[in-house]
């Protein structure tokens, strides 16, 4: 015999807005963003300065273009938005994964944990590099 | 013309597993797949099951999957698919027997989404009037007829079965769109869940199964911006 599923549509009041339309709102922006600064990177670091021709036997060449870069701030802003931006775009599309594959309540907490803390050490190390390092 | 059906047949009663079973059928090529299935049922096998009502692609009985993609077997003329036709029932529901599965849980999430007018204004004297404009934004979504065509080729829904899946979206957005109806608020928030709408990976398969040939992720994504409209 049919066994009710437990639906959760309409079942439950939600927070207005909620967190899936903002997440569905943020992939849709921050794809187009990354499409654009991806390009702008490949454009700056394989075309306009070639880096694969900077760099000599013990990579010194394209470690003074990193460091000419990093004297300001701006290219450390670029770099800090890229990294947020493609961390949490491609993590969420992970977690939309878990979302639609993983049943199982148990599995589903120790993924999408797993997901978050990932996120927030890669975000961490990631961020103490960019704005810690001494040009 | 000879044509050959291979359906797949299932007795829960009787068998541990689906099988396909073939048959041979004489047919003429402007006989709909329907005609075939009513040969075989009236005379080789009368224990084939599978729904049927109209025959004319109004009633939504007679959905199921016909060389791998789901179409109303009234529809379809055996011309268009070949001399070789594989029959399955429709995916992501339980099957009752043959091509026959439980719509309940369907109809469970149709019923979900409040799909009748909600208009507490004072009972009006004459028609509820609306303009040509006003009918054309969900004049579309206004040909549905529940046969799950959409929902059971939705991979979301197969992998999940709390999705809301397409047809529910659709009649969501029949309603949130009219402008006799007062409850848009309160439907966006039922459709507002990871379930819901959400839920939606733009697969375009509903629009290639639809019989109607509804632009039902046109509607969902409209949809989805009505929700971002209203909270931001």
């Amino acid at each position: 015999m049919w066994k009710k599923t437990t639906f959760s549509v309409g079942g439950r009041a939600k927070p207005a807005g909620g967190f899936e339309m903002y997440s569905w709102y943020f992939m849709r922006i921050s794809g187009v963003v990354l499409l654009l600064m991806a390009l702008g990177h490949l454009f700056i670091m394989h075309v306009y300065f070639n880096v694969d021709e900077m760099v000599n036997w013990d990579g010194v060449g394209a470690a003074e273009f990193v460091k000419q870069r990093f004297e300001g701030i701006g290219w450390r802003a670029y770099d800090f938005i890229l990294l947020t931006l493609a961390l949490f775009h491609g993590l969420n599309g992970i977690k939309w994964l878990v979302d639609d594959y993983v049943h199982s309540k148990c599995w589903r907490l120790f993924l999408v944990s797993a997901i978050y803390t990932l996120a927030f050490i890669f975000y961490v190390v990631g961020s103490i590099f960019l704005f810690s390092y001494n040009a | 013309m000879k044509v050959t059906y291979k359906i797949l047949r299932f007795d829960p009663e009787k068998d541990k597993k689906p099988y396909f079973k073939d048959y041979d059928v004489e047919v003429e090529p402007t006989d709909r797949i329907l005609d075939g299935l009513n040969i075989i049922k009236w005379y080789q096998d009368s224990t084939l099951s599978y729904r049927r009502s109209c025959a004319h692609g109004i009633c939504g009985s007679d959905a199921m999957e016909i060389n791998g993609v789901n179409k109303l077997a009234c529809k379809v003329l055996i011309q268009n698919v070949g001399s070789h036709i594989t029959i399955k029932p429709i995916r992501g529901l339980r099957v009752i027997k043959d091509l026959i599965v439980d719509m309940e849980p369907f109809f469970e999430k149709y019923r979900s989404i409040k799909p009748y007018l909600i208009n507490d204004d004072s009972l009006p004297t004459h028609e509820r009037l609306q303009s040509v404009e006003d009918r054309e934004i969900f004049d579309d979504t206004t040909k549905c007829i529940l046969c799950a065509s959409c929902t059971s080729s939705c991979p979301s829904f197969w992998w999940n079965s709390m999705y809301l899946g397409p047809s529910a979206l659709v009649q969501a957005h029949r309603f949130i769109f009219d402008s006799r109806d007062h409850g848009a608020d309160e439907r966006l928030e039922i459709v507002n869940d990871l379930n819901g709408i959400w839920r939606c990976r733009t697969i375009f398969n509903c629009v290639d199964a639809c019989p109607r040939e509804i632009k039902i992720t046109k509607a969902i994504e409209e949809l989805k911006r009505a929700l971002l409209h209203k909270h931001l």
